[in-house]
């Protein structure tokens, strides 16, 4: 997530908006613009790319998201003088930079064409016109990420402008957007579960390891006898298998954590 | 200024007569220049391609853009979709994206 210095704002969320939420957008204060009377500076989106031209110092793409349409711009890197680039970089828009990418930018073959992209990247004012510049564009793979955002950018907008409304609530208009608000979030859950449930399953086994090996790690510690602590022990204790006690303590044997007594078999901390 | 290219399924098809819309679903048989398109919420949509026919759907599930006029949809272009994408969750987008045109259209 980048933080982007400002004059007088710094945001730090990432907010999903749809390419008409941007357009509609007018309200900035500094150069950074307010959606649903929000700072917005960083921003992603999922859309299409239609259109692709090659500048010198930068590639504008012409993104459709089934809202609207709008230009933005990724600077290129390069390998060397990094830094140096992308300062001069900062101010494209400025005397003739802009000028000469424009009469150098040549159409090119579009890399997404009949893909679907997501893009994070910042939007921000310059010169009375919105300017958006691409942190990262990728392809999307899982088409269900598609209908994750909008439904997110749904989320976050009646989060935004009904959240505000307290006073001129009734109650029963409260409990029929609270019932629009749980459905969405039931629907990102899903559709979040539904991509991720493979992912959610090796962190879950990830963690529970870990618990493991801390237990171990404990109980060697523990053990102040000359001889130290036995596999056999350890896994009687830990109520695991020999063999998943074994490659434990392989682990902190190679990381120094522990050694090795009388024999293989038998282990003490080093601490 | 509304360029939109509203994301809509089968039973709102009559609100959208003559406009460009986004329809998803699974690809079905060939005929000729059309091809059937399943739509997520069990519709059926008659694709005209002879637009873009030197283009080839390459998944199982696209979303088609094009024209929705006398009952046939006129390809502009296409998307592939992925194969685990959930139709049931993606109507239910659709209607809430109805609901809240004003972020949409």
């Amino acid at each position: 997530m980048t933080n982007n210095s400002n004059e007088n704002v710094i945001v730090r969320t990432i907010t999903p908006l749809t390419i008409r939420q941007i357009q509609l957008s007018t309200e900035s204060e500094g150069n950074t613009f307010k959606i649903d009377n929000e700072f917005v500076m960083n921003v992603s989106l999922v859309g299409t790319v239609i259109k692709v031209l090659d500048g010198n110092t930068y590639t504008n793409y012409t993104i459709d998201d089934g809202t609207g349409q709008l230009k933005i711009r990724e600077f290129k890197r390069h390998k060397q003088n990094n830094m140096e680039e992308e300062e001069q970089q900062q101010q494209p828009q400025e005397e003739g930079g802009e000028g000469e990418n424009k009469s150098k930018a040549k159409e090119i073959e579009n890399p997404f064409e009949n893909k679907y992209v997501r893009i994070i990247g910042n939007l921000k004012e310059y010169k009375n016109q919105k300017s958006f510049s691409v942190t990262k564009i990728t392809e999307i793979t899982d088409s269900n990420q598609i209908t994750t955002h909008f439904l997110e950018a749904i989320l976050v907008h009646l989060q935004r402008i009904k959240g505000t409304l307290k006073k001129e609530q009734t109650s029963s208009q409260n409990s029929q957007i609270k019932e629009e608000k749980k459905e969405i979030q039931k629907e990102t859950n899903n559709n979040n579960n539904n991509s991720n449930n493979i992912i959610t399953q090796q962190n879950t086994n990830q963690i529970l390891g870990l618990a493991l090996k801390d237990k171990a790690l404990r109980l060697i510690s523990s053990n102040q006898t000359s001889s130290g602590i036995s596999l056999q022990e350890l896994a009687k204790e830990l109520k695991s298998t020999e063999e998943e006690i074994r490659e434990i303590v392989d682990f902190f044997l190679d990381q120094g954590q522990i050694y090795i007594t009388i024999d293989d078999e038998h282990f003490r901390s080093t601490d | 200024m509304s360029s939109a290219t509203p994301r809509i399924n089968f039973k709102y098809l009559s609100q959208f007569e003559g406009k460009t819309v986004r329809i998803a679903g699974k690809v079905g048989e060939k005929q000729g220049n059309n091809v059937i398109l399943h739509t997520t919420d069990n519709g059926q949509v008659i694709v005209d391609r002879s637009q873009n026919l030197k283009k080839s759907y390459e998944t199982n599930n696209v979303e088609v853009l094009g024209v929705w006029k006398n009952n046939q949809l006129s390809e502009l272009t296409f998307f592939n979709l992925s194969d685990n994408f959930d139709f049931d969750t993606y109507n239910q987008m659709i209607d809430l994206s109805m609901e809240h045109k004003e972020i949409f259209m």
